[in-house]
């Protein structure tokens, strides 16, 4: 396997990392404004006429995707390790988040249920007690 | 620009200290010292330019120890596969035999280069098949065991842009009609002397080259070895010993480290270019003295650099000279990286500043970065110089350095000096200053951190994080430009970073490519962490960021 090109063209099913789409012309134009300037005054660039602005063109939502899970494997560092590292760690996260996504989903009705019925039997209660003193 | 100054600032240093001798004369310190040492470099300080070590948010460096972290476990996984034996073990390992000694091999100490570096190492040592100018050609290879191993495939991988070698000047060249000079003394002396200077090694070149050497910085005599790492390491010993105190800045190269180390002398580390701390220290050894018996210390030597090169930043000269002549210590100037590459002429830090250098007590520089070449130089009084040629252990037993490498630098300095008239020297330095401040403003338009003062041609940028270091490095051999990355070792944990040397060999549209793809490959790995907004007016060094009890 032939380590040296971008771990993302490994992978079986994804596309090819994402194209920026550089505004051409406006770069263009920003460079020879500052090569212009740079002539003019030659001890100092100076200030830019605009700052330079790229936008990322992500021609398909699985482009995004795949741009995303490239992140996510620079920040967490996975990917500098080999492919079965990586789908250990992956299979870890994953069921981590399935599991406290399940409970999330058996547990918090009940619990936020129970909740509401504690603090409403405290705000109903105060009023029942006022009204007999009252009376 | 940098380097016009209104007044004189020696004028201004050498008004204070009657000032200052008054004060003293009642016991007792009007003011302070920090207003003096402010206020006694009027010009000088204001025209320093400002450097900048802007930090990245919190998140980054959370970020970057969560990867550390990951990493770190699964090298713990696979240090046990190795030993559990469900793995082949690729390193060194001791005979069945020797099974139950003490472990030589699989040490703690090399966990990190195991399990880290290896994994990445394809980012290192890249095999060059041309000249290093300003764009080489790379030997393409491959990796079929993830990096144990490599093979090269045979093809190779042209005109990559060079923004990794240190040649500021352009010197690294192989233009025949620049070279003739050197041809003819290959012819004339040889390409190897087999002596140290001592012996039968002392050649009529070397004397030349000393005499030149001496003219550039503006000294009386210097005095030239072989390898620009030894001159540091061999020559310190021989300048102080024990008993003496040595005050060496935090991020010296490990050269002076080395050479402090092996000399026997105290070392005390002050906080990088932070006068404060380097004034309290010099104060407390003035008044207390050596450890246990008080005894007052025989010599106190302050060690810094002209440019730091992980840092780009600029050592505070006139400040450390004031300092130094106000308590009385000497001081040891490592111009490495600033020789030749920073001032209007290119004679270094003194120039950039309009100190003299008769202030600065041994100046030391190497010739490898701007006269392409190798080697090292000290420089200063004669008597010191004179010392030197027979105490020194570099001097007495190291092999002279090669008549060609002695004459390509003589031809370097010339040239730079402009001796016979032509400019070409003047206009290398300019297009050295003129790339340096187009490539910093550019890169901090984008958005990217930078470190280190303006007028550096050493530019660190920032990346943080370990998978992103890899993946920039990758990604822009891709684009065929070459750059170099550091990581934890050579720097903080968090602080892992790829290091540009502009050159004036860079042309305009060079730069401008290398700064088209930075840009793609900023936005690409989420690199542009800077949360300043571009203005024309420099930023300050925050002069409070200091510990009081340090």
């Amino acid at each position: 396997m032939a380590i040296g090109t971008d771990p993302l063209l490994l992978l079986p099913s994804s596309p090819p990392p994402p194209a920026l789409h550089i505004d051409q012309s406006r770069l263009a134009r920003q460079l020879g404004a500052a090569s212009r300037k740079q002539r003019e005054t030659p001890t100092d660039p100076g200030p830019p006429d605009q700052v330079i602005q790229t936008r990322m063109a992500f021609k398909t939502v699985t482009d995004y995707v795949a741009w995303l899970y490239y992140q996510y494997l620079l920040v967490t560092g996975i990917y500098v390790l080999e492919p079965w590292e990586k789908s250990i760690f992956n299979s870890i996260l994953i069921s981590v988040v399935a599991m406290a996504v399940y409970t999330s989903y058996v547990f918090v009705p009940t619990h936020v249920r129970l909740a509401l019925q504690f603090f409403a039997g405290v705000f109903g209660g105060q009023n029942e007690s006022a009204m007999t003193l009252m009376s | 620009m940098a380097a016009i100054a209104a007044a004189p600032p020696a004028r201004q240093m050498n008004r204070d200290p009657g000032k200052r001798g008054a004060r003293r004369r009642n016991g007792h310190v009007v003011d302070g010292t920090r207003a003096n040492v402010s206020t006694a470099n009027g010009p000088a300080c204001k025209q320093y330019r400002p450097e900048s070590f802007e930090q990245a948010p919190m998140y980054v460096a959370v970020l970057t120890y969560l990867g550390f972290g990951i990493v770190t476990l699964f090298g713990y996984f696979r240090d046990f596969l190795r030993a559990v034996g469900l793995e082949k073990c690729h390193l060194a390992q001791e005979r069945e035999e020797q099974q139950d000694f003490v472990p030589m091999y699989q040490d703690f100490e090399n966990f990190y280069t195991r399990n880290l570096y290896m994994r990445v190492r394809d980012n290192w040592n890249r095999p060059i098949c041309s000249l290093p100018g300003p764009a080489f050609d790379l030997m393409e290879r491959v990796s079929d065991d993830y990096n144990w191993t490599f093979r090269l495939t045979g093809k190779t991988i042209e005109n990559v842009i060079n923004m990794g070698s240190y040649n500021y000047l352009g010197f690294a060249e192989n233009n025949e009609d620049f070279l003739k000079t050197v041809a003819d003394k290959t012819l004339q002396y040889g390409a190897g002397v087999c002596s140290s200077r001592q012996e039968v090694g002392n050649l009529s070149i070397h004397e030349e080259l000393e005499q030149l050497v001496a003219n550039f910085i503006g000294v009386e005599s210097s005095m030239t070895f072989g390898m620009g790492f030894a001159t540091n390491s061999m020559n310190i010993p021989a300048l102080v010993g024990k008993g003496c105190l040595i005050l060496s800045d935090e991020l010296n190269h490990t050269s002076l480290i080395l050479g402090a180390r092996l000399s026997g002398a105290t070392i005390r580390v002050f906080k990088h270019n932070n006068m404060h701390s380097l004034e309290k220290m010099l104060r407390e050894a003035v008044c207390t003295g050596q450890p246990r018996t008080h005894r007052p210390w025989k010599k106190i030597l302050i060690m810094v650099e002209g440019i730091y090169s992980m840092e780009g930043s600029v050592v505070r000269l006139p400040e450390i000279v004031a300092l130094k002549k106000k308590y009385k210590a000497y001081l040891y100037l490592d111009e490495a990286h600033s020789i030749g590459a920073v001032g209007p002429t290119g004679r270094g830090v003194t120039e950039l500043f309009q100190l003299n250098p008769a202030d600065v007590d041994v100046m030391m520089g190497t010739f490898t970065k701007s006269f392409g070449a190798g080697g090292g130089y000290i420089a200063g009084n004669k008597k010191l110089v004179d010392y030197l040629r027979s105490h020194s252990h570099g001097a007495v037993y190291a092999t002279a350095m090669s008549p060609p490498v002695v004459e390509q630098i003589i031809r370097a300095m010339k040239c730079i000096m402009g001796v016979d008239g032509n400019t070409v020297g003047i206009q290398r330095i300019q297009q050295l200053a003129e790339n340096t401040r187009y490539f910093r403003a550019r890169l901090k338009e984008m958005g990217f951190i930078i470190y280190g003062n303006d007028s550096s041609p050493v530019v660190p940028i920032l990346l943080y994080m370990p998978g992103k270091v890899v993946a920039f490095s990758r990604a822009m051999l891709q684009r065929k430009i070459g750059v170099v990355v550091v990581g934890f070792p050579a720097t903080p944990i968090t602080e892992a970073r790829a290091r540009f040397c502009v050159s004036a060999a860079h042309t305009r549209a060079m730069l401008d490519k290398v700064l088209h793809h930075l840009n793609e490959v900023g936005d690409d790995l989420c690199l542009k962490f800077s949360r300043r907004k571009c203005s024309p007016r420099p930023e300050l060094f925050d002069e409070s960021d200091f510990e009081l009890d340090s």
